[in-house]
């Protein structure tokens, strides 16, 4: 696939849109520096892959280089773009590259919308088309791990190497999660504890031998420090509770007293949550209404006297009618139906009693239950706190104990102390108080005399337990830490005073036996992702090997030889290589560069290289990966490849160029050098490559301007020259009159330039064009004709070798024609 | 052959020749998912469950 042409606009240097022909064997771009020329190599490195190396290679400083793609003075409307011809043979391919936001690229093949292009998937593991001065620096002149990775990017393995880079990630920065921490935290804590105690340190040397010693050997050697002190006919089982009752009964005997404050449970916790909300609840609108009702059974008693009263005197009555049951007088019936109404009322008044009465029961038992709650409620908080309060009247003593060691961790559990004491007193005030509106309410309802203000009160009170509850709570889930620490820091002096240290550090170990194990197994599988990132490293560092010793290796030491001089002192490069370390493994992430001093090999070829043999390098290696490889480019871009050459060195680079046109290869060569560009395009005159010159620079982007590749005229003289000299041989004789058909296109090419204001490439140009635009230019008819005959009788000295030198007039008179022609391109005299 | 193609390759190759069980799940992650992260939360879930392992 070979470049036709490139357009591009808003992109770079690019603001306008710039249209650019290659020629299809070289091109060559001269301007000086800052004139836009690297804008034409990023244009297509961009447009093929979608960013530039320069971006690339900055990765650790993207913010930077952010919206770098986009010309700052384009329009903000409108959408930067590449567009590119590509030919194979006579197919074309068109791309074309939008920049969007974010630095990202929409892209068109042949018009049509697609995702990637298609040589993406045939080859995309081919060698990038593009020789960037920028770049050769950091192939070689780098850390042997920035020369691995920018190996990688141009023999297109870069993907392998970003596998490799992931599993070094993984095995060099992976944090594991906050519990895999804490575990292994803990047990190194332990195994720390047991550094420089003189019994333990065969235990501490044993668990810090990880790959030679097993669980079982640290465990072994444990349960031997541990016989020291319980003696050696100790059953295994008996060890741990042995050395617990050891440790208690020497520290017992310094201080008796445990700081404990446990924190609530979970099911406490929920608890407390349903008892607040019970307690400050507990005095609805509904339980004050049916108290109150309660207040009408004072008079309970007397409606059941008067219901008795009335049911006998009924009785006595349907007996003796018309007799009253009471003192016996005569009755008429009226008295008589009174006192049976008498009796009704009693009746119903007596049942309403009733129904009164079983509504007291219920209040009754809601007074209970509250009392139950209220009494369990208060009984939690103080058994929580028990034990912890009861280290108040020992404080003094515990003072003697921390002050000096741990004056900190004194000092939070002293004040915790006090306030978990303080917050139960309070707590305590308010079950009292709570304790006694509760005992009113109750008393009121026995004795039938409720008031709305005693249980408006006893919620009131209950209100405030509720509050004290719940600040007691808060108290003792603030002082827990002080008590961890304090308690913590009292064993560990207690464990000094009473010599039981190392039986601490035992009994700990033989209780924590499943977390050291599993702390060594998550030490055991982080070192096997260590061995993983080895293995990927061996795997990917071979396949690089494979590729960089063989066929690279020979393919650049060829163009190496080619731009060695005679002069240069034997110190030369001779191969790539990826070294091995003592163990015979392949060294990860490192490729060697050899050089040889007259026949020695030398340690560091990088640094016993000079700085141009290094850029001379640098180029056969791009040069060399891009011919060996099964490459889907055509072409190859060299960006200002001379750089610290001097000028022996740049005549052969010529002859290199030179050779990479004549194997076929199609080349782009920029350069700022302009003496450099005329000795190339001199020592290329035959090739008649395209010449552009860059001659101005502004804020529309780059003037880029067709140069002849050489003065017509000098052309001519040459082509003169070569038909005069009767030695010329027939390949001479081919060769002037190929150039006279290149004179003729060159200048038609002028001709239209002029009369139709428009460039059409000379190189491009066939005898049709040329006949077609000389018309359009309105020359004669006659020299037309003669200017197909030029091209008409073109002979090739590969086909007519024998007599060709009986041509030798035909190019004469067709060397008069073209002279005719480029008189017309002369100013007319007045 | 792409660059894809390629890394799957290698990446097989490295699943294939792996006896060690955590490798295997490590590069099983890598395959579905060639990203870091992914690799990296497979590791986390292996030390979880050897921290949350039951006695």
């Amino acid at each position: 696939m070979r470049i036709k042409s490139l357009s591009a606009e808003g992109f770079r240097g690019f603001n306008d849109h710039r249209e650019i022909h290659f020629d299809e064997r070289l091109t060559v771009f001269y301007a000086p520096n800052s004139y836009g020329k690297t804008s034409i190599t990023e244009a297509l490195e961009w447009l093929l892959y979608g960013y530039t190396s320069k971006v690339r290679s900055a990765d650790y400083s993207k913010d930077e280089y952010k919206d770098s793609y986009r010309n700052v003075h384009y329009p903000d409307d409108g959408i930067p773009c590449v567009t590119a011809i590509f030919g194979n043979g006579s197919e074309e391919i068109t791309l074309r590259s939008e920049l969007l936001a974010n630095d990202q690229c929409r892209r068109y093949l042949d018009g049509k919308e697609v995702a990637r292009w298609p040589f993406e998937n045939d080859n995309s593991l081919a060698p990038k088309p593009f020789i960037l001065q920028h770049a050769l620096k950091n192939l070689l002149l780098v850390k042997p791990s920035d020369r691995y990775q920018a190996f990688a990017s141009l023999l297109g393995l870069d993907d392998l190497e970003e596998v490799e880079r992931h599993f070094i990630s993984l095995a060099t920065k992976y944090e594991p999660p906050a519990e895999v921490k804490r575990l292994c935290t803990e047990v190194e804590g332990m195994f720390a504890a047991a550094e420089g105690k003189a019994t333990l340190a065969n235990v501490s040397k044993l668990y810090k031998d990880k790959a030679g010693k097993s669980m079982n050997d640290v465990y072994a050697a444990v349960l031997a420090a541990c016989k020291t002190y319980l003696g050696t006919d100790v059953e295994q089982g008996d060890v741990l509770p042995r050395l617990i009752s050891l440790r208690n009964e020497k520290a017992r005997a310094v201080f008796a007293m445990p700081i404990k404050l446990d924190a609530y449970s979970e099911q406490q916790t929920k608890q407390q949550e349903l008892d607040i909300e019970y307690f400050a609840g507990f005095v609805t609108e509904e339980l004050l209404t049916q108290y109150l009702h309660l207040a009408a059974l004072a008079t309970v008693n007397h409606i059941h006297d008067r219901a008795r009263f009335f049911d006998l005197g009924v009785e006595l009555l349907e007996k003796s009618p018309g007799t009253c049951p009471l003192c016996g007088r005569p009755l008429d019936d009226t008295l008589a139906e009174h006192i049976r109404e008498c009796q009704r009322q009693a009746n119903s008044e007596q049942q309403q009693s009733d129904d009164l009465d079983k509504q007291r029961t219920q209040v009754k038992q809601t007074l209970t239950t509250l009392r139950q709650k209220l009494y369990a409620n208060h009984s939690m908080h103080a058994e929580q706190a028990k034990d912890f309060l009861a280290l108040k009247p020992s404080l003094e003593r515990l003072r003697g104990i921390l002050a000096e060691a741990h004056p900190s961790e004194l000092r939070s559990v002293e004040t915790a102390v006090h306030r978990v004491d303080d917050a139960n007193q309070q707590l305590g005030t308010a079950y009292q108080t709570a304790s006694g509106a509760m005992n009113a309410v109750k008393v009121s309802v026995e004795q039938s005399r409720e008031e709305s203000s005693v249980l408006k009160q006893l919620g009131e009170y209950l209100v405030g337990y509720a509050s004290q509850a719940k600040s007691f709570t808060a108290t003792v889930a603030a002082s827990i830490t002080a008590a961890t620490n304090a308690a913590n820091a009292l064993r560990q002096e207690l464990d000094v005073r009473a010599g039981t240290e190392d039986v601490a550090v035992l009994i700990q170990l033989l209780e924590n036996r499943k977390k050291v194990e599993r702390e060594r197994g998550i030490d055991r599988m982080l070192a096997e992702v260590k061995d993983l990132r080895r293995t990927v490293d061996q795997l990917a560092s071979t396949r690089i090997l494979e590729v960089i010793a063989g066929e690279l290796t020979s393919g650049v030491l060829g163009w190496y030889d080619q731009i060695k001089t005679s002069c240069d002192p034997e110190v030369h490069f001779c191969g790539f290589d990826v070294p091995r370390t003592k163990t015979g493994e392949l060294k990860a992430r490192h490729i060697s560069v050899n050089a040889v001093s007259y026949g020695k090999s030398l340690p560091s070829a990088v640094s016993s290289l000079s700085e141009s043999k290094l850029n001379a390098l640098g180029l056969c290696l791009c040069i060399g990966s891009n011919m060996n490889a099964d490459c889907p480019f055509g072409f190859l871009i060299i960006d200002d490849p001379i750089q610290s050459l001097d000028a022996a060195h740049e005549t052969r680079f010529n002859d290199i160029l030179r050779e990479l046109v004549e194997q076929g290869k199609q080349v782009v060569v920029l350069s700022h050098n302009k003496s450099w560009i005329n000795q190339l395009i001199a020592h290329c005159c035959s090739l008649n490559g395209t010449f552009y010159e860059i001659t101005g620079y502004d804020k529309t982007g780059p003037y880029i301007r067709w140069q002849p590749w050489e003065k017509t005229q000098a052309r001519l003289d040459t082509i003169d020259a070569i038909v005069k000299d009767n030695n010329a041989d027939s390949a001479q004789l081919a060769r002037a009159e190929a150039e006279l058909r290149y004179v003729v296109c060159e200048a038609t090419s002028d001709l239209f330039e002029r009369a139709k204001g428009e460039r059409k490439p000379p190189n491009n140009l066939g005898c049709r064009d040329v006949i077609k635009m000389l018309t359009e230019c309105g020359v004669a008819a006659k020299l037309i004709d003669r200017v197909r005959q030029i091209f008409a009788m073109a002979d090739d000295a590969h086909h007519a070798p024998v007599d060709y030198a009986a041509q030798r007039e035909r190019i004469a008179r067709f060397h008069s024609y073209a002279c005719e022609l480029c008189n017309l391109l002369k100013p007319k005299r007045p | 052959m792409t660059r894809k193609e390629s890394c799957s390759k290698f990446i097989k190759q490295l699943e294939q020749e792996a006896e060690n069980p955590l490798h295997k799940r490590i590069l099983r992650a890598y395959s579905k998912d060639s990203s870091v992260e992914a690799m990296e939360d497979e590791l986390s879930r292996a030390l979880l469950e050897v921290v949350n392992r039951a006695d």
